[in-house]
């Protein structure tokens, strides 16, 4: 009867294996459990035994050939008249013989080896007075590769010169304690606790072995990298997580940096104001040359000298005036939706661009200054925050403010509202433009005021009645400060 | 490298098959026990090496191998009570024999056909586990059980050096210590998990942890099926009378690959399995038996006779084995019918039923 062996699967899962070589030969009679050849998987180089005892009609692969599991690689035949009985060129070798050659694995594949009962006690054997076992055991015959032997005490050969060449290098026979080699030499065997691990897969592939964790490895598939190009930095040689992200990065258009703590709380905050109140933004054009001239006077003022007094501080000014005058303004909508929270008092915030990004820090009671006291206010709280030192009290609990865009050269905008607070005022840069006055036009300078509010709690009515105050404070401050 | 076991090791049979007296432990075995000993180790590591080529022919998918450690699951397997449950890992093929369990039935496992295979009640063996460790926490349960029954037995449970450095051992250790479990931690250190040497496992000898959770722990030397018995068989009486739990470390070796996955050569050295060699279970009983005149040449080839036709008999039922139907599945869940597993179980059979081309046997007798 003619039997077909077919490539198994000798890992889990494996789909093929290579055959490394062939152990017999057309013709050859074969017993089972017989090695026929050695083939080497993605996991292991193992030796594949005889299913079947009989004569080998043909082989079905060449060494090299990477042959799909399942695929025939061999057939014998097994007639009783052709090898039931093993021949004088394949003799039976003694059972115990065929014991240990189906072993394979790592020690004792090899007949010869394996063979029992040598009949000389090994030179080292530990305790002379050790009568040997030899002169009673049934003395074998020699082994099909019968040939030297080196005997032991016990029974095994020792087996120098493994046919699978995959002895460790240069490891010294009991030796305890072996320091790692010098680093960088990572194709070299590694010893741990003394014992040598034989890293065959790195002296094969050489040096340019991948290794990444799992995670790693399936990070590099979501993002496309492909970890042969990434330079390793971690231990050993392996790819971290912050090599593949940065070899993305490279290898991507945009770079994606991440976000400081402000920029995030910017972005979360103004999403949040953006997608909850409905915003109404109006604005008005103010002539507001004699503010200027008023400031200029200002900074001829010795007794002035180090205060800011400038478009800002009366912006400020004529802002925290009219929502002291129109509480509603300066509130928040509760978070049942079903209050106000009117504020006694008006804390303005003050955008400023710091260097850690746009921070709003505030001038508490601000309703209750003067031109001094909102002039020296806003000097130290925009010195501070621009020297990125505001105290977190400081950013938090303003109900009103100011974003002066001027500052950067712009006329004006549609400010969103800093989050809990019902509206903001944007101030423009002030600019020498043609203006009608008494029916001429003459140059005179003017900035434009746009205010942002919520429609759920401030009407157009209320919205333009405060931005139209601070419009009038800004055009004529001195006679407001004066009269009140 | 791990070779020695120190001073500490209990050994009464030497590398060289000597016999050497021990100031604590002692057996004396018949002729005829000694010769059942020698025959039990030479058909375990047969059927080991017929279940390793089987996987090689392409009839398994995976083997563990226990060559190597025959003495230590031979030895520990005899010194209990055939009443007494033993929980094993994976790798005990040498206890299942000693048990009874037919080794075709363990192949069933290991090619994939059955999901255990036999009643653990029908041979006092549990299913192996393979989640390492969880056994042990199993039998101490069982075993408080037994302490609770008033039953006067012992419970032996098998884990590994790696094991040791599971939780669930230590909740095990923990739990047997203060409730005085009637159980016998039986940890053979084969000096690797996987590819794990000892040393990445302990900085002490494992029998040595015993004491901080307060049993006593001793190290035998795990290649000799006398020294084993004797040790594991006093720990057990111990456990029988009421003494607690103690922790027997078997210094011994694993031989052969973790698996067939592995490759070890990959990770170990050749010189590290010589030494072991050397130490080889079987050879010192055999040299002991063939010195002493218990066992002949002859009586030594009838042995080798029947393991050969142990491996036949593995080799032709394997081969023979019927694959299961895919509906079994839903029989081995509850002991009893079960609405939910009736509902999955006519849903596969009717999904089955909607291929063209079915195999015959896809929906066959799946019911119950
Ligand atoms: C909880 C758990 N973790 C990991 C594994 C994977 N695993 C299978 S065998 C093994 C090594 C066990 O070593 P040891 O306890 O020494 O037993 P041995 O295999 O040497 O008999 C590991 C980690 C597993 N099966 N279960
Ligand atoms: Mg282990």
């Amino acid at each position: 009867m003619l039997h077909e062996f077919r490539m198994p699967d000798a890992g889990e899962g494996l789909t093929e294996a290579e055959v490394l070589s062939w152990h017999v030969a057309v013709g050859d009679v074969v017993r089972v459990n017989q090695v026929l050849l050695e083939v080497e998987t993605a996991k292991a180089a193992v030796e594949l035994p005889s299913p079947y005892a009989g004569t080998v009609v043909a082989l079905l692969a060449e060494p090299g050939d990477v042959v799909p599991v399942g695929q025939p690689i061999i057939r014998i035949e097994d007639a009783a008249d052709a090898a039931a009985e093993p021949t004088a060129e394949a003799p039976a070798p003694p059972p115990t013989e065929r014991l240990h050659e189906a072993f394979g694995g790592a020690f004792g594949a090899d007949p010869a080896a394996s063979a029992p009962a040598p009949s000389a006690p090994a030179p080292s054997a530990p305790s002379p007075s050790a009568p040997s076992p030899s002169a009673a055991d049934p003395a074998p015959p020699a082994g099909p590769q019968g040939g030297q032997r080196q005997a032991v005490l016990v029974g095994y050969g020792i087996r120098e010169g493994s046919a699978k060449g995959r002895r460790p290098r240069a490891t010294p026979h009991g030796a305890e304690h072996v320091e790692p080699g010098p680093p960088g030499e990572a194709a070299r065997p590694v010893r741990i606790g003394g014992l040598e691990l034989g890293r065959a897969v790195e002296d094969r592939l050489g040096a340019r072995t991948v290794r990444a964790k799992p995670p790693v490895r399936r990070l590099a598939r979501d993002l496309g990298v492909d970890l042969e190009q990434v330079v390793p930095t971690g231990p050993e040689g392996t790819i971290t997580h912050d090599d593949v992200t940065r070899a993305a990065q490279a290898a991507a258009q945009s770079e994606a940096v991440p976000l400081s703590h402000v920029a995030r709380m910017m972005a979360r905050a103004m999403t949040e104001s953006a997608f909850s109140a409905p915003h109404v933004t109006e604005w008005v054009d103010v002539d507001v040359t004699r503010m200027m001239e008023l400031i200029r006077t200002a900074r001829g003022r010795e007794d002035l000298a180090g205060l800011a007094i400038t478009p800002l501080t009366f912006a400020a000014l004529g802002l925290a005036r009219a929502a002291r005058a129109h509480p509603t303004i300066n509130a928040s909508l509760a978070d049942d939706g079903e209050h106000l929270l009117v504020h006694r008092s008006v804390h303005l915030g003050i955008a400023v661009d710091s260097p850690r990004g746009l921070v709003v820090p505030r001038i508490p009671d601000a309703g209750e200054l003067d031109l001094r006291g909102m002039a020296d206010a806003l000097g130290r709280l925009v010195a501070t925050a621009r020297a990125g030192r505001s105290r977190p009290e400081d950013l938090r609990g303003s109900t009103i403010t100011i974003t002066n865009v001027g500052v950067f050269g712009i006329d004006a905008g549609t400010p969103i509202l800093n989050p809990g607070e019902v509206a903001i005022l944007a101030l423009g840069r002030v600019l020498a433009r043609p203006w009608v006055v008494d029916g001429a036009v003459v140059a005179r300078e003017v900035t434009t005021l746009a205010l942002s509010f919520d429609h759920r709690v401030v009407d157009g009515a209320l919205g333009s009645r405060v931005l139209r105050e601070v419009a009038d404070f800004m055009a004529d401050p001195a006679t407001a400060l004066a009269l009140g | 490298m791990a070779v020695d076991g120190g001073p500490e090791l209990v050994q009464l049979l030497t590398p060289e098959g000597v016999l050497v007296e021990h100031p604590d432990v002692a057996l004396v075995l018949t002729d005829e026990q000694w010769r059942e000993r020698y025959e039990l180790l030479v058909m375990v590591r047969r059927l080991d090496a017929e279940a390793t080529a089987l996987q090689r022919h392409g009839e398994l998918g995976l083997w563990a191998p226990c060559q190597g450690q025959e003495a230590a699951q031979v030895g520990a397997a005899l010194a209990t009570r055939p009443t007494e449950r033993i929980f094993p890992t994976y790798r005990e093929h040498g206890m299942a024999y000693v048990r009874g369990v037919d080794p075709v039935t363990l192949l069933g496992l290991f090619r994939g056909t059955t999901l255990g295979g036999w009643d653990p009640a029908d041979h006092g063996f549990n299913l192996y586990t393979i989640v390492i460790g969880d056994q042990t926490l199993h039998a101490v349960g069982y075993a408080m059980g037994a302490q609770r029954d008033g039953a006067h037995e012992g419970v032996l449970v098998c884990f590994g050096d790696g094991a040791s450095s599971q939780g669930d051992v230590a909740e095990a250790f923990v739990y047997a210590a203060v409730n005085d479990a009637p159980v016998v931690f039986f940890c053979q250190n084969n000096q690797w998990a996987i590819s794990e040497p000892l040393e990445r496992q302990t900085r002490i000898p494992l029998f040595k942890r015993a004491a901080g959770y307060g049993f006593p722990g001793v190290r035998v030397d795990g290649n000799d099926v006398l020294a084993v018995e004797a040790v594991v068989s006093a720990a057990l009486e111990r456990a029988r009378a009421g003494g607690g739990p103690t922790l027997v470390e078997a210094f011994t070796y694993r031989m052969g690959a973790h698996t067939t996955s592995d490759d070890p050569t990959r990770y170990r050295t050749t010189a590290e399995g010589e030494a072991w060699r050397l130490k080889d279970p079987i050879e010192r009983v055999r040299a002991h038996i063939v010195r002493s005149g218990i066992a002949d040449a002859a009586w030594l080839a009838e042995v080798e006779g029947r393991a050969e036709q142990l491996g036949e008999h593995m080799r032709t039922a394997c081969r023979a084995m019927p694959d299961p139907t895919p509906t079994s599945m839903f029989d081995q869940v509850y002991a009893e019918d079960h609405p939910v597993m009736d509902r999955e179980r006519a849903w596969l059979t009717s999904y089955l039923a909607g291929f063209t081309d079915a195999p015959h046997h896809a929906g066959a007798g799946g019911g119950q």
